[in-house]
Parts: structure tokens; sequence; C-alpha cells
């Protein structure tokens, strides 16, 4: 009787400490989205490219590369933003975002071109449910 | 005789065992989670990246523009923006972003414009960065130079034909910090009295591109002096303007 109860209270001490080991899923989704986000843009900004699309208001251009680059099945929308604060892009750089948890991540990013430009992206990522 | 019965504490070893692996595995995974989550949380050095490319191409597009005329006090006055539009966008603390341009011959304010009369070119601009990031507990202090150099070779050869003509061979090479790089545009010009001319099809003027940032120019004119001057004007694809300037050498 005694090791049936020392039984289930190991079992029961066991359950309740690997719980509290457990890290909240959540915020794992959330920082692997946070850094899915910043490597699309890191690899798209490699040898400039992102800031000559931004330069030559290529927003069809951006989406198809972040299309590619980002996993599948996350949702996302970018905003550019000069360095005056002002947003530049007057067309929608995205497949809609959806999602229940929105994560954002802001890249600052110059341009190659003579007259060096500097943009703020601004890109929000949720999982697509 | 009795036989003892041990079903009891066969239990609570196989329980305990059991409990040990449930409690062992969940500590990997733990640990395997907190290792990834790590990883995730340094944001900070995504926005390192993110600043060094920046002042790259801070770097480049100054370089382009001084390159083609600019004034030499756009280097300064580029990074000094740059630097400024990083420091107010660090999402997780305080970013300072800080820059000294190479003042050591042969540059000047970071600026090394170099196109001679011995067959070298050389545009360069370079500048040392210091990245500071304050961060909940965390002061990352990142030192790192952004040195851009496009340098052009030309080598030029003539032969004397008919009167004043003369079969004129000039190769040039095209360098991006050391590594070949391939030209946008290359003009050559060659001087003949006081004048500089560009050949044309009359002068059977071609050019071969070997595609790896060497190309050969060849053309027929009459040319009056008894040397050869030529000039080659180029830019890389990043639009950073060279030339380079010889005196051909008779064969």
């Amino acid at each position: 009787m005694l090791e049936a109860f020392l039984a289930v209270l190991v079992i029961f001490s066991a359950s309740i400490i690997s719980i509290s080991f457990s890290p909240p899923t959540s915020f794992e989704n959330e920082k692997l989205l946070s850094t899915s986000g910043t490597q699309a843009l890191i690899e798209l900004d490699r040898d400039g490219t992102l800031g000559k699309l931004i330069d030559e208001r290529n927003w069809t251009a951006i989406t198809e590369n972040l299309e590619i680059l980002l996993p599948v099945g996350v949702s996302y929308n970018v905003t550019v933003y000069d360095d005056a604060m002002h947003q530049i892009n007057d067309s929608t750089i995205g497949n809609g975002l959806k999602g229940q948890k929105v994560v954002s991540v802001e890249y600052p990013c110059a341009s190659q071109s003579s007259e060096c430009h500097f943009y703020l992206v601004r890109l929000q990522l949720a999982f697509a449910r | 005789m009795k036989k003892k019965n041990c079903s009891g504490q066969v239990l609570l070893i196989g329980v305990l065992v059991i409990a040990l692996l449930l409690l062992s595995t969940e500590l990997y995974v733990y640990d395997l989670g907190k290792a990834v989550d790590e990883g995730n949380q340094n944001s900070f050095s995504d926005f390192i990246l993110a600043v060094r490319a920046g002042s790259k191409y801070v770097v480049v597009g100054s370089l382009a523009n001084i390159s083609h005329g600019g004034t030499s006090v756009t280097f300064g006055n580029n990074l000094e923006r740059w630097s400024s539009f990083v420091g107010s966008f660090y999402q997780f603390g305080k970013g300072i972003l800080n820059f000294t341009l190479m003042e050591v011959t042969p540059y000047s304010s970071g600026i090394w414009i170099s196109w001679g009369t011995d067959g070298l070119g050389v545009s360069g601009a370079y500048a040392n960065f210091t990245l500071q990031l304050l961060d909940r507990g965390m002061d990352i202090n990142l030192k790192y130079a952004i040195n851009i150099t496009t340098t052009f070779f030309i080598q030029g050869t003539y032969k004397e034909m008919q009167g004043k003509s003369k079969q004129v061979n000039v190769t040039c090479n095209l360098l991006n910090e050391g590594n070949p790089a391939l030209a946008e545009n290359l003009t050559l010009y060659y001087k003949n009295l006081n004048d500089w001319l560009t050949p044309d099809p009359h002068n059977n003027y071609t050019i071969i591109d070997y595609g790896n940032g060497t190309y050969f120019m060849s053309f027929v004119a009459d040319i009056s002096s008894s040397t050869v001057e030529i000039s080659v004007h180029t830019s890389d694809q990043r639009h950073i303007q060279v030339q380079a300037n010889a005196t051909c050498l008779e064969i």
C-alpha cells in the first residue's frame, strides 16, 4: 500500500517538474517568426538588393523575393519608411497578414546608390492559420 | 518456506526509473529549446549584420558619388546621417554608431582617388566604425572597418603602320577589393596633337571582354606625335568611376 502511494507521488512530482521545465510554445513561435523575418531581410539585402529595389520602388520584386525567403505558412506585410519616417510604399507588400499573434521586425537599410538613401523596413509576420 | 513478497519494491524502483527517464528527457528537450531560444534572443546580432551591411553600402554609394565629381565631404556627411539613422531605430535598447574616416596617406578624409599617368587608377574609401549596443544588462562594443577600393590597370603598346598611322593595343584590368570585377562601361581615349579622341569603327576599333575583369582594345589611328598617350575611363558595377592614363610602348 505504502509503495503504491510513493509510486504515485514520484510520478506526480516528476510530471509537475517536467511541466515547469517546458518553455511556453507561443514565445518560441514569436522568436521563430522574428528570426525568420530578420534572416529573410538580411538575405534580401545581400549585395544591396533590398535598397536597390526600394530605390526603384519595385514592390513586386520585394514581394516575390520574400515569398521565396520566408517559410511556408507565414503571412506577412511590409511597410517601408524613408529616413523621415514617411511611408513610401504606395501598394501592399505581402500576402495578407492573418494570424492570431503578429510579430514585427524592423530593419534599417541603406541604398548603394550615390544619393545614399536610408530606409526602415518594417516586416510584420504571423503564422497563417 | 515463506516466499518474500517484493512486488512493492519492484514497483517503486520501476516508477523511479520511469520518473528519471521522464525528467532527463524533459531536461534534454528544455536545454535544446533554451539553446534555440538563446540564439533567437540574439536579435542584436541581426541588427549588427544590418548595420554593417548598411555601412558598406553607404561607403560604396559615397565613393560612387565622389568619383563622379561629388565633393569629398559627402562621405562624412552620409556616414553622419547613417549613424544618426541607425541610433534612432535600435528596438531593444540604445544603439550608438561612431565612425572615423581614414586619414593615413594616401587617404584624405577617408577618400583615395588617384588617376595617374602610370597606367594605374584607384578610387577608394575607408572608414572605421564602432557600434555600441546597450541592451538590458548588456553592453556590446563592436569595431569594424569598411574599405572599398576599385583599382584599374591599363597597359598599351603600339606599332607604326604606313605614314602616321599606328596600331594601338590596350589591355585593362579592373579589380574590386583586389578581386577581378566587371566594368559597367569602358571608354578609351587617345591623344592626337592636343585633342583627346575616341576611336570609332572607322579606326577598326574592337573590344574583347574576357569576362573576368580583363578587357582588350585595339584600334588604328593617325597619330602625329612619336608617343601614343591613352586614357581609359570606366566604372564598376557599383557605379564607382575610375580612370587610368598611360603612354604606350612601341613594339
